[in-house]
């Protein structure tokens, strides 16, 4: 049965020492949150566009699918590495609409990419990094599906993951 | 017992002072607090407005009025003992440094598979006064208020066997204090008018609690 908010108690160690050095570490600006504010419907931030440059949206479809493919793994397999749905693979695959933060962060994990360079890709962050932009481009330009990865897509693929790797 | 000594810095000092971390608090200790931050705010919008800073660069949240809005809503079971929310503080010198309030209903994590639940901290605000605020060349009066107001929500987590799992949407200006905490940012959540998703994991919370440690 869950424990209720109001009704647990907090426990400190008896010693909190490294705790409080590393809090007093650095001066704070603004540390606020905004979920009670938007619930109190309090927010006027316009909301932030998040308008996936269809390049890089392709690219990281051909990304995963590529990936897949070299490791030679079904989609069934890839969802079960990742912990999402056979659905949000293939959506990912198909590159039609922008993945979720969720859905980049599970597969930058798997795919051993960026998590940071994947929202730079896909459009969820603005401030766009123009190497990656590029080597999406070049990426993106290459190769058909194919049942097997040929020699340039391997390249490609090298490449590719090279420039979103942390 | 529900207040847990700590210490916080005195910036114009450099020494550490003693404070206290308060895990049980209600709407009046919230109403104590905005009672002191509001006119602090005040002054400061007045000095950025006198020192021409424009509009889009002042700290987005210090014209709201809390309060007004809470009570309006009827928002005002805060810290009961059936109350989904849960109202915790630092307090130094006798006045709040800073509070958070936190909420395990209607959030589940984005990170960890089959949804797990998580807390999610609703409001987190430190005292006007502890803000750097470079503009006005405002230093902060105490340092140290941010992060363990964090270490609250971490510790109220692992209380209600959440393992130090948090959710929350930081204002613009607060972004890169989550990622120091060595939050996961999940982007922009455009349900939250584009304001950003951060959530710290177990590992991340074992970290939190752990600085200096290698974890796992």
């Amino acid at each position: 049965m869950s424990k209720h908010i109001n009704q647990v108690e907090l426990r400190f160690p008896d010693n909190r020492e490294a705790l409080i050095r590393e809090a007093v570490k650095h001066d704070e600006s603004c540390v606020s949150v905004g979920g009670l504010a938007e619930s109190l419907g309090m927010l006027e931030t316009p909301p932030v566009q998040v308008a996936a440059p269809a390049i890089g949206a392709k690219a990281f479809a051909k990304l995963v699918e590529f990936w897949r493919r070299q490791k030679q793994l079904s989609v069934e397999e890839l969802a079960a590495r990742t912990g999402l749905s056979e659905a949000e693979v293939l959506e990912a695959e198909e590159g039609d609409a922008v993945p979720e933060p969720r859905v980049l962060h599970a597969l930058s994990t798997v795919l051993k990419v960026s998590y940071e360079k994947l929202l730079h890709l896909t459009g969820h962050v603005t401030d766009r990094d123009q190497s990656i932009e590029s080597a999406a481009v070049r990426f993106a330009a290459r190769s058909e599906s194919m049942e097997r990865l040929n020699r340039q897509e391997e390249q490609a693929l090298h490449e590719f993951i090279r420039a979103l790797a942390d | 017992m529900s207040v847990t000594p700590t210490k916080l810095k005195k910036r114009a000092s450099g020494e550490l002072v003693g404070a206290e971390l308060h895990t049980r608090l209600d709407l009046a200790d919230l109403l104590d607090a905005e009672s002191a931050w509001t006119p602090w705010r005040f002054r400061m919008i007045k000095q950025l407005h006198q020192a021409g800073i424009p509009r889009a660069n002042w700290p987005q949240h210090w014209h709201w009025n809390w309060v007004h809005k809470l009570l309006s809503k009827g928002t005002l079971d805060i810290g009961g003992a059936l109350s989904p929310l849960r109202l915790m503080g630092v307090k130094c010198e006798d006045e709040w440094q800073g509070l958070v309030l936190a909420t395990c209903l209607g959030h589940q994590s984005r990170i960890a598979k089959g949804g797990m639940d998580l807390l999610y901290l609703k409001y987190l605000e430190s005292a006007p006064w502890n803000l750097v605020v470079n503009e006005i060349g405002q230093a902060p009066r105490y340092s140290g208020v941010g992060r363990q107001l964090m270490e609250l929500g971490v510790r109220l987590s692992e209380a209600l066997d959440f393992r130090g799992r948090i959710g929350l949407h930081a204002l613009p200006q607060a972004d890169g204090f989550y990622v120091r905490c060595g939050m996961t940012d999940l982007g922009d959540d455009p349900r939250y008018e584009g304001l950003r998703y951060f959530e710290m994991t177990e590992e991340q919370a074992r970290a939190f609690l752990n600085p200096g440690r290698t974890n796992r």
